[in-house]
């Protein structure tokens, strides 16, 4: 019983300093004020009205998608390296992979831009694309590692006893059973990409302005409650990223238990 | 129906680094038989089926499967089916599914997959589960589908790991029969690799003893059972009572062996046992069913009197435990419904035919942990 309430009580505490964005992005007044004199969509229609919120919104989500797939093919490949070989240096290798989650994002910032600068990577969707999935690899290596252990070695030698190559075996038998793995790996990187403001206020430009970098110039220069309502398209989208994950599994066990009833 | 083909393994040896784990072996399969690798653990056996199956590398030797040398072939190239200990069944998949999967990757014609399936769904009796997934089925049930899966594609060599370890006492018994019968209807060579030693026994057309990579025996289970050619085959399978002796004499038919100083026993010469030599030290392999008691006289030929120190019940038998004057253990044992035992601590005569007796060499020691 006490615990439920302490539960209850950090979740209202952690939750609604969040949500508290969302009716305030409804108000009609020009400033964050409170209680909200009445409602109108103003906010919204200002958004979605101003190229610079709705073409950052784009950039965001475009280098989002490329920064979740680049990852996520990495981060499978480094884990199926990891828990299938044996190689030398393979603790290092596996403290490399994690690096990027435990050293200071200003740092890989910094170091980023000195390393990408030469290269003209700056600026440039692809030095986005490269430098998120730097910061989105790790989580990706940890989940798939996780769900990569937890699956039994055998179905793979099943699979090649029975007549499959390696490749095969891995997209027809290990690929399918580690897929919640990969799909929350590759929809944290996406997410990771999606608000991430440090590294790319290093390596952007004025072509890159994603959707934080322009919230955070906007919060600099003036605070209206478009910003609110740009709060809440994001918080809005997360949600439905992760709902749906979860819809998708609880249909499969449906699925499954239709059939057995046959 | 599917005709399988002779397994040859030739000089085969596989080490890791310094380690021996297979050590020269040398054995032939013939066409349908069914053929199991018994032995401890770390005795190289589950080693030997992986490299049979391909899984890993021979460091020494050849496999001839077929005429053919496989041992330079990937796994799936060597197109063997295997049955894995804990069923590897793809949990993501049908039954259907599952035992199509083989077909599929050969690009079997889809009418012929679906026939195929349904009738080998009839032979391991589960017609009417072909859409169900593995985790709704029993420990059994998931058995006899990976069976399935393992000969659907007509391969020529059936491999079985532990097949039945995960599987409790009462269903091992029945999935021992099961699949012996489904192996015998197909007629594919098999080669199983297991250390349940009642499951080689019921199994088997031959039984292999392997012991530090190593093969101490291969033979059909009666001989093996009856005539083991050492101490560790002895020792290893069903219970053995081991008797010092010397053999003073050694006609056509039998053997005579003078053991406990003064006593001598008569053992029927057997075709292939040891080369008995006059005044070499030997061991008499006497399982215990075929030794009998008796208060005063007995009739066999080779007689030994002791005291009794343990009388247990098992259900069918009795194990009479005793102790020679000389001070080694021999155990009896006799059918239960013989009522007039004397109790412990008595004397008793044990009596035994020159013929249930064995000669092994003494001096290979028992030590396979």
């Amino acid at each position: 019983m006490w615990l439920r309430i302490f539960v209850g009580f950090t979740i209202v505490a952690l939750i609604s300093p969040i949500l508290v964005v969302i009716p305030m992005s409804f108000s009609s007044a020009s400033f964050f004020e409170y209680p909200i004199p009445g409602y109108s969509l103003k906010w919204y229609i200002n958004f979605f009205n101003n190229q610079e919120w709705v073409v950052g919104l784009l950039r965001s989500l475009t280098i989002a998608i490329f920064t979740a797939i680049l990852s996520t093919i990495l981060g499978v490949m480094a884990s199926l390296a990891v828990t299938r070989l044996n190689f030398w240096g393979k603790k290092l290798f596996m403290s490399l992979m994690v690096a990027p989650m435990i050293i200071p994002v200003i740092i890989t910032g910094v170091a980023l831009y000195h390393s990408f600068a030469p290269l003209n990577l700056t600026n440039s969707f692809l030095g986005l694309i490269l430098a998120h999935s730097v910061l989105a690899l790790p989580i990706v290596f940890v989940t798939v590692t996780a769900s990569l252990k937890g699956m039994d070695r055998n179905l793979e030698w099943a699979a090649m006893g029975l007549g499959s190559t390696p490749i095969g075996a891995f997209f027809k038998v290990t690929l399918p059973l580690i897929r919640p793995g990969v799909l929350s790996g590759a929809l944290f990187a996406f997410i990771i990409s999606f608000d991430e403001v440090v590294v790319t206020i290093f390596l952007g430009g004025p072509n890159t302005k994603t959707l934080p970098i322009a919230m955070w110039e906007n919060l600099r220069i003036q605070v209206d409650p478009t910003m609110a309502a740009v709060s809440s398209i994001l918080i809005v989208i997360t949600i439905v990223l992760f709902l749906s994950q979860e819809l998708v599994a609880v249909r499969k066990a449906r699925l499954k238990k239709k059939y057995s009833d046959n | 129906m599917v005709l399988g083909n002779s397994l040859s393994i030739v000089n085969a040896s596989k080490y890791y680094k310094k380690f021996k784990a297979v050590d020269d072996v040398n054995l032939t399969v013939n066409q349908g038989e069914f053929l199991t690798i018994l032995g401890p653990s770390g005795s190289g056996k589950t080693s030997l089926l992986k490299l049979i199956a391909g899984f890993e590398q021979l460091s020494n030797g050849s496999i001839i499967l077929n005429d053919e040398d496989i041992s330079k072939q990937k796994p799936y190239e060597r197109q063997i089916g295997m049955l894995f200990q804990n069923y590897a069944l793809f949990p993501h998949m049908t039954v259907f599914d599952n035992i199509a999967y083989p077909l599929r990757l050969r690009k079997t014609p889809k009418d012929e997959i679906k026939q195929k399936v349904e009738s080998i769904l009839k032979l391991v009796h589960l017609e009417q589960y072909g859409y169900r997934y593995p985790e709704q089925l029993s420990g059994g049930q998931q058995q006899r589908v990976a069976l399935a899966r393992a000969i659907v594609f007509n391969p020529p060599l059936l491999l079985l790991d532990e097949p039945l370890g995960a599987l409790d006492k009462q269903l091992r018994k029945q999935m021992q029969l099961e699949i012996k019968h489904i192996q015998k209807q197909v007629g594919i060579t098999t080669v199983s690799v297991t250390h349940d030693q009642e499951e080689a026994l019921t199994m088997s057309d031959k039984i292999c003893i392997m012991n530090h990579g190593r093969i101490e025996q291969i033979d059909t289970p009666e001989n093996i059972y009856k005539h083991p050619k050492n101490r560790f085959v002895a020792e290893f399978i069903g219970e053995i009572n081991l008797i010092k002796g010397s053999v003073v004499n050694v006609s056509e038919e039998n053997v005579k062996v003078k053991f406990h100083d003064s006593l001598i026993a008569d053992i029927e010469r057997k075709k292939d046992s040891v080369k008995e030599m006059k005044d070499q030290s030997i061991l008499i392999a006497l399982r215990p069913e075929n030794i009998q008691v008796a208060r005063e006289q007995s009739h066999f030929q080779n007689t030994i009197r002791a005291q009794i120190i343990e009388i247990i019940y098992v259900g069918e038998a009795v194990n009479i435990k005793t102790v020679t004057e000389t001070g080694e253990e021999i155990t009896a044992k006799i059918p239960a419904h013989i009522s007039d035992l004397p109790g412990r601590g008595k004397d008793i005569l044990l009596g035994w035919n020159p013929k249930d007796a064995s000669l092994i060499h003494d001096g290979t020691p028992l030590h396979y942990y």
